[in-house]
């Protein structure tokens, strides 16, 4: 135990020449935990970057994401386990020899240099030709539309357009892997979009690795090409946005990602039947398909799920409800999005969200049944939290 | 409201003049000649302003109103030569304090070690008792080590003033400047010493102005290790010579014309950094 410990210290990890795949292009992350002194930031990572994508490490402050993403840059150590550009292990690497850019959430620009000045500085630094260098700062100042800027000093900019300037900055070097930590988190509702489109189409046009840090579940979906969720150190979950929102692996997942906040009823199997009662108190009956049944019990023995239901999929009508399946209650509140309408429904105590289309107007207070369409609802043990169905979840 | 304002500025004013009126009064008197001076009722301006304490002052001759002539002040030597050695003492030390301090107030304010804490407590307690307490014994082993009566002495010694007071003052500006600019710096592809002298030092300029600055006035002002381990000797910074003026009888106007010599250099640094010294940011570093 000593021993590997020790070996772990100087961060080859058992087995020594483990990888994840046999890609020579991607970056991995294998074993790797990093600990402060009172802290366990990351836990047993094991992550592969693939060439050429635009990876979002998801998850609510304090999970890790941007510990990974100084790994990554070199600015922090693994405490244990690989860190691997290809077949080269950098653990030891500093971050000025890792060939990377990156782009703060604070916007790190050099107040003492103009804008043309702070793009070219890393190319300065690798003593790239000055005429090269100009070529390449205009080149990419153009793309980002702010040619125009580059002789005002950093603080005679706007905050979107100094996060232009940093984005320039980190494009400019044409690095191996493009790392940016929550960037567009300053900038305003409006801004932050119109920059989500414009780092989607230079992902498109330089094809560089990127790796996106977020705490934003809606920007993560309208960006990445994967999307590694985490929390408390590990990676939940990892796959395209869309296998996130269809099939999440637990119920931290379900409620993290979303537009809006899952319904999530404590329910419980009745007997051996395909009977299951949504709400406490044997209330909302609801006839279980023998598929999801058979996929529940093949997996746990304990009556205790809770059944996910995302307020897109929870159906609305008027009319007062069926015995079975449905469930009575009133709209206690109503807001207009604009595309659709998100209502919030009361039935006796329990109160639940649902999302409809702007053609199917409730008023606030009218009676209304709302069901269930069993292709869209997700099944989770209620102890482990995990998902029981559907049973593609990976 | 009114009341209140009218209160403020009558004790801005007498506080103005408070701190003012000795300056004119030596600049006042440094334009005189003895027999002005001793005029009754006193002349407010001079009213047959002349430089010549300060042409005597820096040994030149010069005659009075009444057409005698007047000799050179007889501490011009020991003041010219007093002038030369505070500048090259404050020069060596500001520069080599520069040097040296620099580096430890940014690993102190920028990196995490063990001992970084006691480190900067040590520092700041050498401050905390006055100079004078520790001349006698820094006078007794100056003569034994034959740096009495040097400017190597002088510059050595004025090393513990300067050294700790910009480690303190740059430690806390060092750690007030963003963290991600220096990161930036680092994955832009310089190494950390890189990353120190071309983007923090630059970013720094403000802190950096005012410490030298102050360094410099530091060394110029300082009395006690002067006067202890220079004074009569050829090291003899400016400092001790006033005194030695005073003692030897020298005239009012002479010793207002050496005092006004004495203030020049540190005003004129205070007026180059002014704006400096209203954007820095000083914060503590502990």
């Amino acid at each position: 135990m000593v021993e590997t410990l020790a070996a772990d210290a100087t961060g080859t990890a058992s087995p020594p020449h483990r990888r994840l795949t046999d890609s020579p292009a991607s970056i991995q992350l294998v074993d790797v935990d990093k600990r402060f002194e009172t802290f366990h930031a990351v836990r047993g990572l094991n992550l592969e970057i693939r060439d050429g994508e635009l990876l979002v490490l998801l998850g609510p402050s304090g999970c890790g994401k941007t510990t990974t993403l100084n790994m990554l840059a070199g600015l922090e150590k693994p405490t244990s386990g690989r860190l691997l550009f290809g077949e080269r292990v950098m653990n030891d690497v500093p971050p000025e020899e890792r060939d990377i850019a990156m782009v703060f959430q604070s916007i790190a620009l050099y107040p003492h240099l103009n804008v043309r000045d702070n793009i070219g500085f890393a190319l300065r630094t690798q003593k790239v030709a000055k005429q090269e260098t100009a070529r390449r700062v205009a080149e990419v100042s153009k793309i980002l539309d702010i040619d125009r800027l580059l002789d005002r000093r950093i603080h005679q900019l706007s905050g979107g357009q100094r996060q232009r300037v940093a984005i320039a900055k980190a494009l400019v070097r044409r690095p191996r892997l493009f790392l940016l930590d929550e960037p567009f988190s300053s900038l305003d509702a409006e801004l932050r979009r119109q920059m989500r489109s414009e780092l989607i189409r230079i992902h498109r046009e330089v094809e560089t690795t990127m790796v996106f840090v977020t705490h934003d579940q809606e920007e993560a979906m309208a960006i990445a090409d994967r999307i590694a969720v985490m929390n408390a150190g590990e990676v939940v979950q990892l796959g395209p946005p869309l296998d996130l929102y269809q099939a999440p692996r637990n119920r931290w997942v379900a409620r993290f990602i979303g537009a809006h906040p899952i319904n999530l009823y404590d329910a419980r199997l009745a007997g051996e039947g395909d009977r299951a009662f949504l709400l406490p108190g044997d209330r909302w009956p609801v006839t279980v398909p023998a598929d999801v049944m058979a996929a529940i019990r093949s997996r746990i023995t304990h009556p205790e799920i809770t059944v996910g239901i995302r307020p897109e999929h929870q159906i609305v009508d008027s009319g007062v409800a069926a015995p079975v399946n449905e469930l009575s209650g009133e709209v206690y509140t109503r807001q207009i999005l604009g595309t659709d309408i998100l209502y919030e429904i009361k039935a006796g105590d329990h109160i639940l969200r649902a999302v409809t289309p702007t053609a199917r107007l409730f008023d606030v207070g009218s009676p209304v049944r709302v069901g269930l369409d069993w292709s869209n609802v997700f099944v989770f043990d209620r102890q482990t939290e995990t998902c029981l169905y559907p049973t593609n979840a990976a | 409201m009114n009341t209140r304002r009218v209160l403020t500025y009558a004790l801005a004013l007498l506080l103005v003049v408070w701190t003012l009126v000795p300056i004119y009064w030596l600049l006042n008197m440094s334009f005189m000649v003895k027999s002005e001076l001793l005029s009754v009722p006193t002349h407010l301006i001079p009213h047959e302003p002349t430089f010549s304490n300060y042409i005597r002052l820096f040994g030149g001759t010069a005659t009075s109103p009444s057409g005698d002539a007047l000799l050179p002040v007889g501490q011009a030597p020991a003041l010219k030569r007093g002038l030369v050695n505070s500048l090259i003492v404050a020069g060596v030390v500001t520069a080599f304090t520069m040097l040296v301090a620099l580096p430890v107030a940014y690993a102190l304010g920028r990196l995490n070690f063990r001992g970084r804490t006691p480190m900067l407590f040590a520092i700041i307690t050498t401050r905390s008792y006055p100079p004078i307490a520790i001349v006698i014994p820094f006078a007794y082993l100056y003569i034994d080590w034959k740096l009495q009566g040097t400017l190597r002495g002088l510059i050595l010694i004025y090393f513990t003033l300067t050294i700790p007071f910009v480690v303190w003052v740059m430690t806390g500006f060092f750690s007030s400047l963003p963290r991600t600019v220096e990161a930036a710096a680092r994955i832009d592809g310089n190494t950390r010493w890189q990353a120190f002298y071309r983007v923090i030092l630059p970013m720094s300029w403000p802190g950096i102005a005012v410490a030298t600055a102050i360094c410099f006035m530091v060394c110029w002002n300082e009395f006690a290790f002067a006067s202890f381990l220079t004074a009569g000797s050829e090291a003899q910074t400016f400092p001790p010579v006033l005194p030695a003026m005073f003692f030897q009888i020298s005239m009012p106007t002479e010793m207002a014309a050496a005092s006004i010599v004495g203030i020049i250099p540190p005003a004129v640094l205070a007026y180059l950094f002014q704006r400096r010294i209203r954007s820095l940011n000083l914060v503590d570093p502990l």
